[in-house]
């Protein structure tokens, strides 16, 4: 079962296709939720979903404007798309019936 | 200020792998983030990474194998040489006189000291890069971590211990290159340079030739032997508790442990093509000192007045009847003193203390290894 960030991640990953890579993923996920992402979680996360086999990374080219460093590039694996459709299918079972709205 | 905080990105930045590195910096550079944000973030992948390589054994064993006892020894070791030094420095420098090449009795001295304070400088540095390299080699990328203990370990024991160990000539300690500079300076040059040396040497190469081990198991081994005595007495100076037990007699084996490594981890596959060379050579390596040490032995002792009360700051003097070698050391506020490691033979010892009677007992005899306790019940001296 994935973590929260680690889903967030993965609908970031899958959403940017061949632009997916740290910073853009960073930004991706601040966009949609809201919320600062930190380096740290973001680059850690990164780890622990490879290792666990549901993305892969790779360096990929480097350009200008990032001063000629390279970009981490990530891709979901067909594993991390089944991981990420099991999560997303629990939280649309489990959220069925309810309504969070308040008054 | 934004300045500062690039470069201490760059700097921080360091402890990352080479492509997450790339990476993170490229980040930041598209992202445009001002300069404290880069560096909060950072921080934060750092300190993750970090916690991370600390779940590991290899860190653990680099802090506690090498760091702490280590950064213990050579910070007693190196106030001690900053201290008994200090003397030698002031009479050389501060009290120069062409008599002491007059006489053929002060041109040795000169020789004796001088030869002894570049041993003691050596066995520093050797003891310190050794030290080095194998922190280096344990702990590659918690390095800052334990380096920045290592260094804390060195100097703290200057901000916690305030007061000379050698509480003796106030004249020396009077002058603050002596008081003050000079115990700075000594694990400065002599232990933090060679050990930051040893470790760069480590994140180069991992592991050394034979023949470079061979040189520095051979150079280590032969300096432990050598100054086996002042490590015991540094070690004495600062923790009086140990005086004499048989803790100090093991001092030289951990003196040798880091190079003992290096022997174990060098790559003898190429040369001997198993195991064996290396416990061959750190089987010699760590013989040199045993073999040195078995060929002295020690003498502690108390020196009481006549009620049983401690007598300090006595002199008390060995005398080899062979060698005629005269070897001079005092009782410290508790009224006990020591003679570490000396040569086997047969020995006259004489207490001389202000307002007592000069006492010498001949003809004693010194075995392998023997601690043999020499106590002195002093007479008042009543003469006029």
């Amino acid at each position: 079962m994935l973590g929260e960030f680690e889903y967030l991640l993965l609908c970031a990953t899958a959403r940017l296709g061949e632009d997916a890579y740290g910073a853009a993923i960073r930004h991706d996920i601040e966009h949609s939720t809201g919320r600062r992402c930190s380096l740290g979680a973001l680059y850690t996360t990164l780890d622990r979903l490879e290792a666990k086999g549901l993305v892969e990374t790779w360096m990929g080219g480097a350009t200008p404007q990032r001063g000629g460093r390279s970009k981490r590039m990530v891709r979901v694996t067909a594993k991390g798309l089944r991981a990420a459709a099991a999560f997303c299918g629990t939280v649309v079972r489990a959220s069925r019936g309810l309504s969070w709205e308040t008054n | 200020m934004a300045r500062i905080c690039w470069l201490l990105v760059d700097r921080v930045s360091r402890t990352l792998e080479p492509d997450e590195r790339d990476a993170v910096l490229g980040d930041f550079a598209e992202s445009r983030v001002a300069a404290g944000q880069a560096l909060r973030d950072l921080l934060g992948l750092v300190l993750r990474r970090q916690a991370a390589l600390w779940t590991h054994w290899r860190p653990w064993v680099a802090l506690l194998g090498v760091v702490v006892p280590f950064g213990i020894l050579l910070s007693l070791v190196c106030r001690w040489w900053a201290e008994s030094s200090a003397t030698t420095f002031y009479l050389y420098a501060n009290g120069w006189t062409w008599a002491y090449l007059e006489s053929p009795g002060a041109r040795l001295d000169l020789v004796r000291n001088g030869a002894g304070v570049i041993l003691d400088c050596l066995a520093l540095i050797c003891w310190s890069w050794t030290s080095g390299f194998v922190l280096g080699s344990l702990s590659r990328r918690t390095l800052w971590v334990n380096r920045a203990l290592f260094c804390l370990l060195l100097f703290g024991e200057l901000l916690a211990v305030r007061h000379h160990h050698n509480p003796y000539n106030p004249l020396v300690w009077s002058l603050t290159f002596y008081s003050l500079m000079l115990p700075v300076l000594a694990p400065a040059v002599l232990v933090f340079l060679p050990s930051l040396s040893g470790m760069r040497n480590a994140l180069r190469l991992t592991t050394l030739s034979p023949l470079q081990t061979m040189l520095w198991a051979v150079a280590i081994a032969t300096l432990t032997g050598l100054a086996a005595r002042d490590l015991e007495v540094s070690v004495m100076a600062a923790l009086w508790p140990l005086r004499a037990s048989w803790g100090l007699q093991l001092l030289p084996f951990a003196a040798v442990c880091p190079v003992g490594f290096m022997v174990a981890t060098a790559k003898w596959r190429r040369w001997l093509g198993d195991a064996t060379g290396s416990i061959l050579i750190l089987c010699i390596v760590t013989a040199i000192p045993v073999l040195a040490k078995t060929h002295t032995a020690n003498v502690p002792g108390v020196v009481t007045d006549p009620r049983g009360k401690r007598v300090v700051n006595a002199t008390v003097i060995a005398r080899n009847r062979d060698t005629k070698i005269v070897y001079r050391t005092s009782s410290d506020k508790w009224g006990s003193y020591t003679f570490t490691s000396l040569p086997l033979g047969s020995y006259d010892l004489t207490v001389k203390a202000q307002g007592f009677k000069q006492v010498v007992r001949s003809n004693i005899e010194l075995i392998v290894g023997a601690t043999g306790q020499q106590d002195f019940s002093l007479k008042v001296d009543e003469a006029p």
